[in-house]
């Protein structure tokens, strides 16, 4: 089972949007990458910030990488910048926190054209809803040793 | 010249939502044309997210606050989903088109009060914010 956040776990994530008809029809029109970051929290294992990319493109992921740092050119001209701790994600991925609502209440920091963002509300709730239907082990949770 | 303030910058929920849909607003001329015409206030609440925010309207400015303004002209409360799709919704005459399928769905959310307009008598200023806000 796949570690949140890894590259393996990012890999499979990549599947599942590949393999959903529902993403394909909802971003069929969209075009642009986007990065995840996962704020570093240390006392669950999260030592450093995690940033996640994808290239999105037409209702299929085309690429995506665990990118090395916010320097990484990849990650400074990302058209989309979502920003939370790891914990919030981690809400997010259990279905605890409606990522809406996170953003609303500043939980859950976007970045990128606000206008493009509402266009495209619905292919985003599939994204966030299809990051639940991989199969999780979180990193604070991993039995130690 | 059109103009929207985040009056707090740090606080990133739906007031740097709604910021960043009236600044990309307010760049097209027509819509600068229409915030440089309001004036008054609005205060948005959006209860399943806990949330409210204050916009203040005058002099080619848009005030966004993290809260609401007290004595609001116009008080709009909406589900979070709502609001989230209402900048999709047809308009005609500044107001949801109830000949789209997404203005009567919305109307029948005013009918049954689980969207709630109050000040409506500043009709105006409603379909100002409304046009303001619209992405079709």
């Amino acid at each position: 089972m796949p570690v949140f956040p890894s590259e393996e776990w990012l890999d499979e994530f990549v599947e599942k949007i590949n393999g959903s008809a529902e993403y394909a029809d909802a971003a069929a029109t969209w075009e642009g990458d986007l990065v995840f970051v996962y704020e570093k929290e240390p006392d669950k294992g999260v030592d450093e910030d995690v940033f996640a990319w994808l290239d999105l493109w037409h209702g299929k992921c085309r690429d995506a990488a665990r990118l090395d740092g916010p320097d990484d050119p990849r990650a400074t001209s990302a058209k989309f910048t979502i920003t939370a701790p790891y914990s919030r994600w981690k809400s997010v991925l259990k279905k605890e926190l409606d990522p809406v609502k996170g953003m609303m209440q500043g939980k859950i920091k976007v970045k990128g054209d606000l206008p493009t963002i509402v266009r495209y509300v619905k292919a985003s709730n599939v994204l966030v809803d299809l990051t639940s239907t991989v199969d999780t082990q979180f990193i604070d949770e991993v039995p130690a040793g | 010249m059109a103009q929207v303030v985040l009056v707090d910058p740090e606080n990133g929920g739906l007031d740097a939502m709604l910021a960043g849909l009236l600044t990309s607003a307010v760049e097209k001329p027509e819509k600068a044309k229409v915030l440089d015409a309001m004036n008054g206030t609005v205060t948005i609440t959006v209860p399943d997210a806990e949330v409210e925010v204050g916009l203040r309207f005058g002099n080619g400015v848009c005030q966004v606050y993290p809260s609401a303004i007290p004595g609001s002209k116009v008080r709009i409360t909406m589900p979070s989903e709502t609001l989230m799709g209402f900048s999709m919704i047809p308009l005609m005459y500044g107001m949801p088109s109830v000949l789209t399928p997404e203005g009567r769905a919305f109307t029948t959310m005013v009918l049954t009060r689980k969207v709630r307009i109050g000040g409506l008598r500043h009709l105006k200023l409603i379909t100002q914010l409304n046009t303001l806000l619209s992405v079709v």
